[in-house]
């Protein structure tokens, strides 16, 4: 689907690369039984699409499967790449995905595979264009990790 | 013949250095845990509006009737109260818990319990050793961290390991392979810390109420027991039945038709299962471990040692690198907890705390030259040297350690952020000045019990079925094994007397609903009997839904008092354990109000009110599916990100008040409430300081 989209220009393909400041991450929960669900401070793209995980119900009703649920919320990446990222055609791709899916589990892989892919079309584009590896949106201080 | 109590409870005057003995047998009606402890609470705390760590503070540890029996998932565990000092604004009474063989090990030498009030003069011990108590010193202990200290008195009471411990009294009742049960606190605790804990044996932790700090103030380092006997049980042969009978309900009954639970939760679960779900990466060998008797031993040892066997709840507080590992605990975890446990810290306390300075950093506002001045390595949050430096921090009293021994909520007064940092979530705390446990906006019944009584109410009853498996259900594409509307019958059913489906509600509607005051105070009337009083483990009871039972119906309703009458020889039936449970409820609402208590107090944290709806941006706890009526008809439905209305909220107190028989302006038990219940001395009390409603 990634190819569908036109290639960014080279600012907002370092802007969808960069580290977003604190007040501008988005919430990711890992949802954890012995603990309550736990929040996940996510200040990258990659980050996000990458924590995306799930399993079949099945192996998350038992433990022996250390299976895992990294929680984002499809609409709520979309809304954060179209308010934070500027990236409008990605968004609506996700929320594409997300609409079609009949579930968190059947949305997971499709969306993380759209948003890496866009990542990559990103280095794409700041390869060609010899961009430089500057990357951090703002001098704000950053964190890194799991909240809990 | 009348089983299960020894008859004796210790009392221990700190002060004077004098022991004596309280006859259980006064105390009996309350049966057991938190009901007799908030009773010789009540009769032995002249004041109850001191501080917690004013000398007059009386603090209980309290065994069950079924402690150190053959009872499953109770026999091990250990009720312990007093006036805490995490509370907050008002250290409220306050109880705690913890597992392991401490309760066993004091009925096995003859308690039922222990009371303690006043404060030695220097740091001291106690040691039991069947009937034989004695008072020690203990400089020498002072300073050591929770391992070295149960290792030190284990080497002084026993001696060498794998010995022989004789009293003399005779080979079957003198003698024992078994080393002392040792309840400890660390440096965290001596130094007073109001996020202090008590620490027993291999991961086992009474955190919540800073009962650490409250030793630390009585200048109590530990206490040791190690007993000879055994527990009177009135009708052996009914229990051996009931453990049978209870056996078709476990995995021990069902080896060749072994179902998963759902995470391992549960009375149906494997051993080892919940925490096998954590276990650390790279892989280490690991094996089952819990508490005394119990048939499901939801903990796990580590091959090589690692955490000294801490694997429950202490062992997910500092989950940070874990991200980087699919979620898998890595070594820093492992050290992290080896060092938040010596130190005898709240990992629950500190879990929020972490949470809320890693907001704060990211807020540019801590940090060296910030407005909260630190010189703590944020940006090494997660790794094993910035909890390193906090624990340190916190123990040594220096940097903003000095403010967080004092809890998060006091911390945060302190810096003047309590009120922008609690509105906006940046400190997770819920009421109380306790962390977030479960969400009150959607998970409305964990939050209305925390706000009604004095702390996270921690009690994973309903959180599995009304939250965990529909949520995972619907995230997965799946069916939860029962569908909303066979929920709320299967809960009609179980929740008597007031067998009400529209319980199971947690719509828009139905969260501010009658049926949701009686889901609550069935909730707190059945916990503060079953579970804190009887020592039932919220890890496996109650047994609503049960993977093996007839129909999938659990024991709840039947197992609970089935125990219990078959050790003490009683007869009581399940709904009257309920109203002994409201008893113990309004004797504690009791102290409260004394406290201070009153319902223009009774407020979530504004974030509950104000924060709702856009996931990932103003909440993270999406999506939260539970059971909803809703046009006639019953479903799941995600309602992440709901606010709760304050008015409505209001509203729903008086109804709840009502149905607990508490005046609707003040939220306080009425004379008549009281008078029912048995209590008049109660009401009296009240009377006499000006707290009882016209
Ligand atoms: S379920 Fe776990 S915590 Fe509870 S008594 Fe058993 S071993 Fe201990």
């Amino acid at each position: 689907m990634v190819h569908d989209l036109p290639a960014p220009e080279a600012e907002l393909a370092e802007r969808l690369l960069a580290t977003v400041p604190f007040e501008q991450q988005l919430m990711g929960s890992r949802l954890n039984p012995m603990r309550g669900s736990v929040r996940v401070d996510l200040r990258t793209l990659n980050e996000a699409a990458s924590f995306m995980e799930t399993a079949a119900y099945e192996e998350i009703m038992d433990p022996r499967a250390q299976a895992n649920i990294g929680y984002v919320d499809p609409l709520g990446l979309a809304l954060w790449i179209e308010t934070v990222f500027g990236d409008t055609g990605l968004a609506d791709a996700v929320r594409e995905v997300a609409a079609g899916a009949a579930s968190y589990a059947a949305a997971v892989g499709p969306v993380r595979e759209l948003v890496l892919g866009r990542l990559e079309q990103c280095e794409q584009v700041l390869a060609a264009e010899g961009a430089t590896d500057e990357r951090v949106a703002s001098d704000a201080p950053q964190s890194d990790g799991e909240a809990g | 013949m009348n089983g299960g109590y020894t008859g004796k409870i210790l009392n221990v005057d700190l002060t004077s250095r004098k022991t004596s003995i309280i006859e259980t047998a006064k105390y009996e009606d309350w049966g057991g845990g938190h009901g007799i402890g908030s009773a010789v609470f009540w009769d032995l705390c002249k004041d109850k509006t001191v501080s917690g760590f004013d000398p007059g503070n009386v603090v209980t540890i309290m065994t069950s009737p079924l402690s150190g029996t053959n009872a499953p998932a109770v026999a091990g565990r250990t009720e312990v109260q007093g006036i805490g000092v995490q509370g907050y604004p008002i250290e409220w009474f306050t109880r705690s818990n913890f597992g392991g063989r401490f309760s066993g090990m004091l009925k096995f030498a003859g308690w039922d319990g222990i009371a303690i009030q006043g404060k030695a003069d220097k740091p001291v011990w106690i040691d039991m050793r069947n009937d034989d108590v004695q008072i020690r010193d203990a400089g020498d202990l002072w300073g050591l961290d929770t391992l070295e200290t149960q290792e030190e008195i284990w080497r002084r009471v026993t001696g060498e390991l794998n010995d022989w411990w004789s009293t003399g009294r005779g080979r079957d009742n003198g003698r024992t392979t078994q080393r002392p049960a040792v309840l400890t606190i660390g440096p965290a605790g001596e130094r007073m810390t109001r996020v202090a804990a008590l620490l027993h044996d291999a991961g086992n932790g009474a955190g919540q109420g800073g009962f650490g700090g409250v030793f630390g103030s009585k200048n109590l380092k530990a206490i040791s027991v190690i007993g000879t006997g055994g527990v009177k049980v009135a009708d052996p042969s009914a229990l051996m039945a009931a453990r049978e009978w209870s056996n078709k309900y476990a995995i021990a009954g069902n080896w060749d038709n072994y179902q998963p639970a759902p995470f391992g939760m549960g009375f149906h679960s494997a051993p080892g299962s919940a925490a096998a779900a954590y276990a650390p990466t790279p892989p280490i060998p690991i094996g089952p471990m819990g508490c005394m008797a119990c048939q499901h031993n939801c903990r796990v040892r580590f091959g090589g040692g690692q955490t000294n066997g801490s694997s429950c709840l202490d062992f997910l507080f500092y989950m940070w690198d874990a991200r980087k590992h699919g979620g898998k605990p890595t070594q820093v975890l492992q050290d992290a907890v080896d060092l938040v446990q010596r130190a005898g810290i709240n990992t629950f306390e500190m879990e929020g705390t972490i949470i809320w300075l890693a907001n704060l950093y990211g807020m540019g506002l801590i940090g060296r030259g910030k407005k909260i001045e630190s010189s703590l390595p944020f940006d090494q949050i997660g790794e094993t040297i910035f909890a390193k430096q906090l624990f340190d921090a916190i123990v040594e009293g220096k940097d903003i350690g000095k403010d967080l021994a004092q809890g998060s909520a006091r911390a945060a007064e302190a810096w003047g952020r309590y009120d922008e940092d609690t509105a906006s979530g940046v400190l997770p705390l819920q009421a109380w000045g306790y962390p977030q446990h479960y969400d009150a906006r959607t998970e409305v019944e964990w939050g209305y019990g925390s706000l009604l009584g004095e702390r996270d109410i921690n009690e994973h009853d309903f959180n599995i079925w009304v939250y965990w498996v529909p949520t995972v259900a619907t995230l997965s594409g799946a069916q939860p094994p029962m569908s909303a509307e066979e929920l709320s019958e299967l809960m009609a059913k179980k929740l008597v007397p007031y067998s009400d489906p529209m319980m199971m509600d947690y719509s828009d509607e139905g969260i501010y609903s009658e049926s949701m005051a009686k889901l609550v105070a069935w909730h707190r009337h059945y916990t503060r009997f079953y579970k804190q009083s009887l020592a039932y483990c919220d890890w496996s009871w109650a047994d609503f839904y049960n993977t093996y039972g007839p129909d999938h119906v659990g024991m709840t309703g039947e197992g609970e008092q089935k125990f219990f009458n078959a050790v003490t020889g009683k007869n009581i039936t399940f709904e009257e354990g309920l109203e002994t449970g409201r008893k113990i409820w309004n004797l504690d609402r009791a102290i409260w109000v004394l406290q201070g208590r009153h319902k223009d107090m009774e407020f979530f944290t504004e974030q509950n009110y104000q924060v709702g709806a856009v996931p990932g941006f103003t909440t993270f706890e999406a999506p939260y599916v539970v059971p909803v009526h809703e046009n006639g008809t019953w479903s799941y439905k995600n309602v992440a990100g709901r606010k709760l209305d304050k008015g409505k909220v209001e509203e729903w107190k008086v109804k709840y008040y009502k149905l607990e028989g508490w005046d609707p302006e003040s939220g306080c038990p009425t004379r008549e409430t009281l008078e029912k219940l048995g209590l008049a001395n109660v009401a009296d009390e009240l009377a006499a300081a000006k707290k009882l409603p016209a």
